[in-house]
């Protein structure tokens, strides 16, 4: 009896019938790995393919930043008529910058999300069993977020030009560089979200933390009203906050009125913070897996 | 340095205050299938994972392909295919990016990782849902592909973490399928699971882990012939043949568990002789058996008789 049931697993399948025709010759792959920037790159476009599978998630990335444009110009114009704003400057042309940072802010976020998620459902498990360096998940991670940042931040600007009448008296140079801060801002924040994917291992501990995290970053800043309309509190702890500057330098350059300083401190220090994440986020990634 | 292809001595793994693997040693020689049983908590996955290079050893050694699986853990990953018990790939891409990616980054060229994808695919028949997203596919078809991801390289030795839990009965049979073929190319496999009829199937040895000790191990057979006991359950259509092949069976000195509601007669036998001796003498007294059972050991019979008489 057992012969027969062992035949019968072994023949009529139509799988069989289907591999018979190809049989792969089993040793005659000899592969041997290969490079880390290969390693990062393969696994940076495999994250944009999922976009290109899912043009849903761009959609989204950029559906938000967009409404929050809308709720906010609407809420808030009244602002632009008060003492402590600067004069001749639209309220759009005012938001538009900080609504820039807040969306890649947003990507860096669910990256961390979507590693979380990838260390739940085994994925990286089976990075971890292939000739590849941990780091490599993660900086394909961090790249493919630039990309989608990049997507995202010329959708934005797009459609606030089309639908907000808006224009960038800093003209496209100021644009360009605006962008460019909130990219690096957003890269390296997103470590910030990276390393604590990395650490925490929960999906859902990071989302409940992000908000928290998103929510005390973007209200902290000049990001809605000017410095000067905070109280005094909320404006000390502006100074300390990345977010101000990123926001101040990009708004600066889209005004056409750069400020050189708050361009460096942005730029400094985004990657004062960029840096320790990362080393943390692979210490964290390096970790074995299952003893969390 | 032996020559067989999986290689554990004394392999000890503690979490904690957790002992999650005590003194495990066994090997497994190449084109081997070695059957790994045990409940949940044994310590398979564990074993597993030490072996794939994801989880450091507490105590012992080990080697895979002829490589300490701590010390040349990155030979080690280029010479094995591991399938776990979760579907370890993006759910987001298609079954084929997620083989393409894999090969890539195993050092294919494009055209390689292309090719190689492609004979996969074919190979478990599932070149029609390829391009879909590996989210969309059902639970079968997602064990397919990740077994399909585990040997895009050409592994020398192939880990199964319980391939099949959670499968109904025709995705189930579909994997043995694949697997046996697997082993019939010569593959060295590890697999675990919890079933002894899929040991039992697919693989020459078996290691029994109870509570990261192994407590047996030998072949299907040889295991199942250590449990000596099984169950045969004699049916009846009447009463008064029951009652009478009841009294018969008592005579004989059989351990019976009688069921009167069914007419049912429940042995315990220590040999295949040992029933044909009962029906030897029902017949004699024209005691026609109406069903007939026979219980295989289960791997809770296999257990029972290890743990209890270690």
């Amino acid at each position: 009896m057992n012969a027969a049931t062992k035949r019968s697993v072994k023949d009529p399948m139509t799988i069989d019938a289907r591999a018979r025709r190809s049989t792969v010759p089993w040793k005659s792959v000899s592969w041997r790995g290969c490079s880390v920037p290969l390693q990062i790159h393969i696994l940076t476009t495999r994250a944009l393919r999922a976009l290109w599978m899912d043009p849903k998630l761009v959609l989204v990335s950029v559906a938000s930043p967009l409404v929050m444009l809308l709720v906010l110009s609407q809420v808030f114009t009244s602002i632009s008529e008060t003492r402590s704003f600067p004069g001749g400057v639209d309220y759009i042309q005012f938001l538009l910058p900080a609504i820039m940072i807040m969306g890649v802010l947003q990507s860096g976020m669910g990256s961390g999300a979507a590693l979380g998620q990838e260390i739940k459902n085994g994925f990286v498990h089976r990075m971890r069993t292939l000739p590849v360096w941990p780091g490599s998940v993660l900086l394909g991670r961090s790249a493919s977020d630039l990309v989608r940042s990049l997507i995202q931040l010329s959708a934005l600007s797009t459609a606030a030009h089309l639908f907000f009448s808006f224009h960038a008296p800093g003209g496209a140079v100021g644009m360009a560089v605006a962008m460019l801060i909130a990219l690096m801002t957003g890269n390296c924040l997103g470590w910030v979200f990276i390393a604590m994917a990395c650490w925490f291992r929960n999906a859902e501990v990071m989302q409940t933390f992000s908000g928290l995290a998103m929510f005390a970053l973007m209200f902290g800043t000049n990001a809605f009203v000017p410095l000067d309309g905070l109280p005094d509190w909320l404006r000390s702890l502006s100074h300390v906050n990345p977010m101000t500057y990123a926001i101040t330098a990009a708004r600066g350059w889209i005004l056409g009125d750069p400020d050189m300083s708050a361009t460096l401190y942005a730029v400094i220090g985004s990657a004062v913070i960029a840096l320790p994440c990362a080393l943390l986020a692979v210490k964290g990634f390096a970790r074995p897996l299952g003893t969390n | 340095m032996s020559g067989d292809s999986i290689e554990v001595s004394k392999v000890g793994k503690v979490f904690g205050s957790v002992r999650a693997l005590n003194d495990v040693s066994l090997s497994v020689s190449p084109g081997g299938v070695l059957g790994l049983l045990g409940h949940n908590g044994a310590g398979k996955s564990t074993l597993i994972n030490i072996l794939s290079g994801v989880l450091e050893p507490t105590t012992g050694t080990a080697t895979v392909a002829g490589f300490d699986v701590v010390s040349q853990a990155s030979r080690v990953r280029r010479r094995i295919g591991v399938a776990g018990q979760y579907v370890a790939l993006d759910e987001q891409i298609s079954g084929r990016d997620n083989l393409v990616l894999i090969a890539r980054l195993l050092g294919a060229s494009r055209k390689e990782a292309r090719e190689r994808t492609h004979e996969l695919l074919e190979r478990f028949g599932m070149t029609e849902s390829a391009d879909r997203a590996v989210r969309t596919y059902s639970g079968g078809m997602r064990r397919r592909i990740d077994l399909a991801a585990s040997i895009v390289g050409g592994p020398e030795v192939l880990f199964l973490d319980e391939p099949t839990a959670g499968l109904d009965p025709e995705s189930r049979a579909e994997l043995w399928a694949i697997v046996h073929r697997l082993t019939e190319e010569g593959v060295t496999v590890l697999l675990t699971t919890q079933y002894l009829e899929e040991a039992d199937r697919l693989s020459d040895q078996v290691v029994l882990l109870s509570r990261g000790h192994v407590v047996a191990s030998g072949s299907p057979s040889e295991l199942k012939r250590g449990v000596g006991r099984r169950k045969a359950s004699l049916g009846f259509n009447e009463r008064e043949r029951f009652s009478a092949a009841r009294d018969e069976v008592r005579r004989m000195g059989l351990v019976a568990d009688i069921g009167e509601a069914n007419f049912d007669i429940d042995i315990t036998i220590a040999s295949p002789r040992d029933l044909g001796a009962v029906i030897h003498a029902l017949e004699e007294r024209n005691l026609g058996i109406d069903r007939l059972r026979l219980f295989e050991p289960s791997l809770e019979d296999v257990y029972l008789a290890h743990v209890s008489t270690r």
